[in-house]
């Protein structure tokens, strides 16, 4: 008989439940590759140039964003740098905003096109990844392995140990800028429709799209997936080698003294701040009231009507776009506790075979996992279902569902297992268990998992680019409107949805903020 | 007399509104030992930070090998320049890297490198009987087997002065006796003076040499 107070039971419902989810996108994927028809199309000398192209392209950004990324947690998280909390509030904000928004910024700055301007771009997009696991990594260091290593060799030596404290967790932020690199399909697409024009393999899915082919879309996505999931395994076996076991009293080490390096060095953070988010971001104000040759009035007024026309014209693509992340992250609040606290309480292999199939459904290029779920929904009598908002709404949940749930699973790692022990002792049934426990104690982190859903919904593109039913969405009106012109309400018009898309981070920050306060 | 390897005069350190250490003065000689014993909270472990240069001081002076370390409260000796070694309670060792790796980072801040580096460490872990734990990080060392690394790794550096921070608390009774045991062939190798830190009369009894307490007002008696 099913018990309730069995976790394996809850934990196997969510599990299922995901999976209904996910399994309509990816079905077709997993199927061509179980058919061996996934890598017929790879044979071709044109094919494989594209896919190795994306694949050295996509390393290429992940070094730059590993280059970019730990000296920003390193100076942000354990230097007294000028502003440092500033600077370590605003680094992870780049990840909440489509690419396609820093595309235009660099572009619009530099002018830069083409490849490399795409894999500098997608550098710059993916840098917060590698900043952000490194800053937590650092901040978990003893205080007394920092200071062992600072009383023998000074800011060098102290400097090295902590590189090495941060490496494991860099190298699965470039795995990860790697993964998210990789499976881009607007920002090459941009940057090749700029300038000199080249192919991404996400590219080469997407065009079967054009050719109304969804099952050979499906089939020509299912290589990448494989090889993100590989890359993935293989991220976090080399984070697992090097990973040190932290051994210490839990003091946290304190910031590096930087004596006369004090200026450069918060120069250099805040130079680098300024690459990956201020830079393209000041560049898109600037455009909100640049002038054309017939432009009439003062920058100020140009770029107060820029916005009042982002607003009036964009409300109702922004409306739906939050209707659609609400629910997508109302689904995962439920579902990705269960799945976080079956992930915290395995070790090693075990542990990395998990991980990596919780984060197949984000894994799988956007416009592949769109593809695979026209190939699913697009039938006789299911044609309300396949142009309905239901359908995105699951869609969305399914594939940023793993966001939320390595989240959680981050911060449930923090309880020592003890306390669950207790309570399982106690005889509470699982789900109380887990609020008790876990999700009370940690709410805002909770909130935040599903903020994160919603976030990652509005701003993703090469999917809704696909799904009739997200066609009409804040993020595809963008992309159609920079495509078609360089005004004013397109600029506008991303500021809008970059505010919206920072609104929850900054929510959580400051409840944060006040809590501390009142602690 | 000759001139004392550490002078420590008039050392007051407060914390918030309380005095933790207030009028600390003593010399140690090169080679001799002291034992300070005191209570949980008395300043015991903060009195070697201050010795080390790890943090300010509310007044007071430290002088290490003739050089003032120390003055007015102020830092004036980098912790890497005076010549002395701390083994932290927790330890503080590196999580990510080996024991002989520990043992060469150690030389290698002390100018050692390459070939002559990895030679010193394979003798000092030879003769310290620590071998089979060369390849080994922290993690995968028992509590015991880590403290014998930290004191290796100390030694590594050739310190003049070894201080050392209740370096077998939590251990039981034999792994104690060990620790102990492998302490004296520490110092018999480097020759150090040594400041050991306990709230444990017997530890601070054993060590030898002199032998002082702190006590509730944090005074050094």
């Amino acid at each position: 008989m099913l018990s309730l107070r069995r976790p394996g039971n809850w934990q196997g419902l969510a599990a299922v439940l995901g999976l209904a989810l996910v399994l309509g996108p990816l079905g077709p994927l997993l199927w061509a590759v179980l058919q061996g028809g996934a890598f017929t199309e790879l044979g071709e000398a044109r094919v494989a140039l594209v896919f190795w192209r994306s694949v050295w392209m996509a390393a290429l950004s992940a070094s730059l964003s590993v280059l970019v990324g730990v000296p920003l947690a390193i100076l942000s998280q354990r230097t007294k740098i000028y502003g440092a909390e500033v600077v370590a509030l605003l680094t992870p904000l780049t990840l909440l905003l489509p690419p396609l928004l820093i595309a235009q910024g660099w572009n619009g700055l530099t002018g830069w096109d083409g490849l490399w301007a795409s894999v500098f771009t997608l550098g710059m997009c993916f840098a917060p990844l590698p900043a952000l696991l490194a800053a937590r990594a650092l901040a978990q260091q003893s205080a007394t392995s920092h200071e062992s290593a600072w009383m023998m060799g000074g800011r060098r030596m102290a400097l090295r140990e902590m590189l090495r404290v941060a490496r494991p967790a860099a190298i699965l932020g470039g795995t990860l800028a790697f993964l998210f690199s990789v499976t881009d399909f607007a920002v090459p697409d941009y940057m090749a429709a700029l300038g000199e024009t080249f192919g991404v393999y996400p590219g080469h899915v997407y065009n079967h799209f054009r050719d109304t082919d969804y099952w050979a879309g499906a089939r020509a996505a299912a290589p990448l997936v494989l090889l993100c999931a590989a890359v993935l395994y293989l991220g976090l076996w080399a984070r697992d080698r090097w990973a040190g076991e932290q051994v210490g009293q839990g003091r946290p080490a304190e910031t590096m003294p930087l004596a006369g390096w004090q200026w450069p060095a918060t120069l250099l953070a805040w130079g680098l701040l300024g690459c990956v988010l201020l830079l393209p971001l000041a560049r898109i104000v600037y455009e909100l009231g640049v002038a054309g040759p017939e432009a009439a009035g003062t920058w100020g007024s140009r770029a107060g009507e820029s916005v009042q026309a982002a607003v009036e014209r964009g409300r109702e693509d922004i409306g739906r776009s939050l209707r659609t992340g609400v629910l997508a992250g109302l689904i995962a609040l439920v579902l990705a506790p269960f799945l976080a606290h079956a992930l915290v309480r395995r070790t090693g292999r075990s542990a990395r075979l998990l991980t990596t199939l919780v984060a197949l459904p984000l894994l799988a290029p956007g416009v592949g996992y769109g593809m695979g779920a026209i190939a699913f929904a697009n039938r006789p009598g299911w044609t309300e279902f396949y142009q309905g908002n239901l359908l995105v709404v699951l869609v969305f949940a399914g594939r940023f569902l793993p966001i939320a749930v390595f989240l959680l699973a981050e911060r449930f790692r923090s309880v020592p297992r003890s306390r669950d022990e207790a309570a399982a002792v106690s005889g509470l049934l699982y789900p109380q268990r887990l609020w008790q426990v876990y999700l009370a104690p940690q709410r805002a982190a909770w909130l935040l998992a599903g903020g994160l859903v919603l976030v990652f919904a509005v701003r993703e593109l090469d999917l809704a680019i696909l799904l009739p039913g997200a066609n009409q969405s804040a993020a595809v009106r963008y992309f159609n409107a920079l495509h078609f012109a360089r005004d004013g309400f397109v600029a506008a018009f991303g500021l809008l949805i970059a505010a919206i898309l920072f609104l929850p981070v900054m929510l959580h920050a400051a409840w944060n903020s006040l809590r501390q306060r009142n602690d | 007399m000759t001139e004392p390897l550490l002078s420590v005069r008039a050392l007051r350190c407060r914390f918030a509104e309380r005095t933790v250490l207030d009028g600390i003065q003593f010399d140690l000689a090169a080679g001799q030992r002291l034992s300070i014993a005191g209570r949980s909270g008395r300043g015991k472990s903060t009195l070697l930070r201050l010795i080390a240069g790890l943090q300010d001081a509310a007044a007071g002076e430290i002088q290490i090998a003739g050089q003032i370390a120390m003055q007015a409260g102020k830092q004036l000796l980098a912790p890497w320049d005076r010549h002395l070694q701390l083994v932290f309670q927790d330890l503080g060792l590196w999580p990510t890297r080996t024991v002989q790796q520990h043992l060469r980072d150690a030389l290698r801040a002390q100018g050692v490198r390459g070939a002559r580096a990895k030679q010193r460490a394979t003798e000092v872990l030879q003769a310290l009987d620590l071998s089979a734990l060369a390849a080994r990080r922290p993690g995968r060392l028992s509590g015991g087997e880590a403290r014998r690394v930290a004191l290796a790794r100390a030694l590594a550096c050739q310190p003049k002065l070894l201080l050392l921070d209740e370096p077998f608390a939590s251990l039981d009774a034999e792994s104690r006796d060990d620790g102990f045991r492998f302490l004296e062939s520490v110092l018999e190798l480097s020759q150090a003076a040594v400041i050991l830190v306990t709230h444990d009369p017997e530890e601070a009894a054993r060590l030898g040499g002199m032998h002082m307490q702190l006590d509730a007002e944090g005074h050094l008696v």
